[in-house]
């Protein structure tokens, strides 16, 4: 144990001389963090409130109805009806210009066309840069127009079930009590979800945290191969100390890296970008697992590698790759298809299921299948590793 | 000619070195194949469905239904579970789940409820979701009107009501759609991504092939080539034409794959391959210009990456410029990736020519000429140094 406490140290003090490891650890996931939370930031946070105007051309209660419906899911606080404009003109500029993602007119004489059964539309004018709130503002109108057939077609349907008996003064009874209200059969039941997602700020500070560890882990382990290249293995293994010690040591220095740069960076975007990391118990836990599977997983390209450049390109395959898989530049597992399962192949999309789940608010205990899978990334890399190194020694 | 060798030499070097066979050839595409599965269908909204088994006919008509618009995408789910935890964690805007006893129910005139999930900053698509329900539930409400009004018998009304049901109104939505999309509806699958990842490779691939400019002065490969009858001009040159045709290897091989593999539209090839040689020169220049700055190689990597990922990013090739807003949008044009990013913008989605590419060319032009002239005497004095 003192062996590798020595080991480690000398490793650790070359380290921090040769800045390297600063760059990759430190200064390029904060640096990274800071550029995507500026060009993304502005873009994607806030509630989805779509933006409408809404123009009456209509004279009689159809088009109050429609209004007064709009007005009531504007004062729940789903949309935005900001602009009343007083002609269809006026509303496809305001469409058009982007001011409202979408304009919707009722033309005139919509009441009495749908009093005497004639032809009307209500006009819904999109803006292009704004599909989702355009969608919106059909189905909205849709499902209005959709209440007026029903009721059209209920009365339709009374006079032909009475067997086209009705007088017109029968008909009108049946109108009246159809616009009085028709029976509801399915209901929309709406319930509310927690927000299971990181803000922009902790999003990138953790998804570049956790990129660069195994970059930062990997001068570590790496340190193992150049002893190798360089002579100092056969070195080390002539002095009376266990072979495993070395491997200890150099894991130790990875170790040591890792825990000490993920620190620094929690804190330093915590300051510097308002990164909201969570519970620091669960933080703390996250990240020495983390550290562990990325130390276990680097261990094992350094066991089979040849050279330290080789072991290098290897090790910052495996992190890309993993990386990309995991979701770090852009959301994986999404949807149900066979990438979304594999995202699951990548440690770290088990660290920022983790933070999810401590930045939901949910209890410590949450992230336990996060730590228990990075647990078993890390049982993995070392088993092969250690099983690679006990077989054919660590000097090749 | 000599000039020439060296530049042959760098593509021999970049060929050689195995990792590059992983991060020039395969990492790209990979990359352009990941957000062309996860954003391929555009940025339609994700409306998660469930429909639990036993929900019969008419729920699934209504899962068909909820599925008709172009602008809202549905994911079907297998478990209500599932569906809450996609819209918990981000991955869906909203669920629905169209229970068991859906078809019984409304055949029975029972009244029945259809669960919809969403997260309290996203609650509008509930209009979605109500619209649909209320396009359906038409015909068996008239039915039931019509049994509780007139005493029909349910069965014979539904029948009624679904004969009568297509030629009953008038009263429709016209729906048009004005204004200039960011993101044309007939974008390819895989367009999106295939010029942003271009622009993002070749640049980041310049810089961390500047490495081997390290190499080449620590090698003392740099005072040798010196210490033969071959100007300081000549290995710079030579040095500089390496650094471009490394970066061109790498554009070429994405434009041909992408070409070839997902008939990415890179519109007019001319105009493509204008916008593609400046940019290239500038991150040629780049890269002779970090080489010249830095010490070992490992800096260079490092240095690379933040650089190579970080100017992409602020220059449109993360996330595309158009939901940039307006003062990032100024800021993103202080790199060279988003005038580059314009230039294929207008080839692409306007049928541009040459012509309509002159502004963007024109800067990208000037950036080469700059960065290399500072890169080029740079490296002239390091040459011979350590």
């Amino acid at each position: 144990m003192r062996a590798a406490t020595l080991i480690a140290s000398k490793d650790l003090k070359l380290r921090v001389r040769d800045r390297s490891a600063f760059i990759v650890g430190i200064i390029a996931p904060l640096g990274l963090a800071f550029i995507f939370n500026l060009v993304l930031g502005g873009i994607a946070e806030g509630d989805f409130v779509p933006v409408f105007s809404i123009t009456n051309l209509d004279q009689g209660t159809v088009g109050e109805g429609f209004v007064s419906v709009l007005d009531e899911i504007d004062a729940g606080g789903v949309i935005d009806v900001a602009e009343r404009p007083g002609s269809l003109e006026a509303a496809e500029q305001l469409a058009e210009d982007g001011t409202v993602a979408a304009a919707i007119v009722i033309p005139a004489g919509f009441s009495e066309a749908v009093q005497s059964g004639g032809e009307s539309s209500v006009v819904v004018v999109t803006n292009s840069d704004s599909p989702t709130s355009g969608e919106i503002a059909r189905s909205i109108a849709a499902g209005f127009v959709a209440e007026i057939r029903t009721a059209q077609l209920a009365v339709e349907t009374a006079a032909i079930s009475a067997g086209g008996a009705l007088t017109p003064a029968e008909i009108g009874r049946v109108a009246e009590a159809a616009s009085a209200g028709l029976p509801q059969v399915i209901s929309v039941g709406s319930f509310e979800t927690v927000k299971r997602e990181l803000d922009l700020a902790t999003f990138f500070a953790a998804s570049m945290s956790v990129f660069f560890l195994f970059f930062t882990v990997s001068f570590g382990v790496n340190g193992l191969l150049e002893e190798r290249q360089q002579g100092t293995l056969n070195r080390l293994l002539g002095a009376p100390i266990r072979s495993m010690s070395i491997v200890a040591g150099k894991a130790l220095v990875s170790f040591v890296l890792g825990i000490v740069s993920m620190t620094i960076l929690i804190v330093a975007s915590s300051l510097l970008l308002g990164s909201n990391w969570g519970n620091p118990i669960g933080v703390g836990a996250l990240v020495v697992a983390g550290v562990v599977a990325a130390t276990g997983l680097m261990m094992v390209v350094a066991a089979f590698a040849k050279t330290p450049e080789q072991a290098g390109n290897l090790m910052a395959i495996l992190a890309v790759g993993l990386g990309m898989l995991g979701g770090i530049f852009f959301p994986t597992g999404l949807g149900t298809g066979l990438l979304s399962y594999l995202a699951y192949v990548s440690p770290h999309r088990w660290f920022l299921l983790g933070m999810t789940d401590l930045a939901a608010g949910d209890a410590v205990s949450s992230i336990i299948p996060a730590v228990g899978g990075l647990l078993a990334f890390a049982a993995v890399g070392w088993g092969i590793a250690i099983a690679k190194f006990r077989s054919t020694g660590i000097a090749l | 000619m000599k000039a020439l060798t060296i530049a042959y030499v760098a593509l021999i070097r970049l060929v050689r070195d195995r990792s590059n066979i992983f991060f020039v050839f395969i990492l790209p595409i990979a990359i352009i194949v990941l957000i062309g599965a996860q954003f391929g269908g555009g940025f339609a909204a994700k409306l998660g469905v469930v429909v639990e088994s036993g929900a019969g006919e008419l729920g699934d008509s209504l899962a068909q239904s909820l599925a008709m618009s172009e602008d809202v995408e549905v994911l079907m789910f297998d478990s209500e579970g599932a569906a809450v935890d996609a819209v918990e964690r981000g991955n869906a805007q909203a669920a629905v789940v169209i229970p068991a006893d859906y078809d019984t129910s409304i055949r029975n005139g029972e009244p029945v409820t259809v669960g919809f999930y969403s997260r309290p900053d996203n609650q509008v698509f509930q209009t979605v979701v109500q619209s649909a329900v209320a396009d359906q539930s038409a015909v068996i409400r008239a039915a039931r009107f019509a049994v509780d009004n007139q005493g029909a018998v349910f069965d014979e009304a539904l029948v009624i009501a679904s004969n009568n049901s297509d030629g009953v109104t008038g009263i429709a939505v016209e729906a048009t759609t004005i204004g200039e999309s960011a993101l044309p509806p007939d974008i390819g699958q895989f367009d999106l991504g295939a010029s942003s990842q271009l622009v993002l490779f070749m640049f980041l691939t310049g810089l961390t092939g500047s490495a081997a400019i390290i190499e080449t002065r620590r090698l003392g490969v740099a005072s040798r080539m010196l210490s033969t009858p071959t100007t300081a001009g000549t290995v710079v040159g030579g040095e500089g034409l390496g650094r471009f045709a490394v970066v061109m290897v790498q554009g070429l091989y994405i434009l041909f794959a992408t070409l070839l593999l997902f008939q990415v539209n890179w519109g007019n090839p001319l105009g493509a391959a204008l916008v593609m040689i400046a940019f290239g020169a500038v991150c040629a220049g780049a890269a002779m210009l970090m080489g010249t700055l830095l010490r070992n190689d490992e800096q260079a990597a490092g240095v690379g990456v933040i650089l190579g990922i970080g100017l992409a990013a602020l220059g449109g090739c993360m996330i595309p410029l158009e939901f940039f807003s307006d003062t990032m949008q100024k800021v993103a044009h202080i790199t060279p990736h988003a005038w580059a990013l314009d230039a294929f913008a207008v080839l692409v989605r306007d049928d541009g020519t040459v012509a309509d590419i002159l502004p963007e060319l024109a800067v990208l032009t000037v950036y080469a000429a700059v960065v290399i002239t500072i890169a080029g005497f740079r490296l002239r004095r390091s040459m011979s140094t350590v």
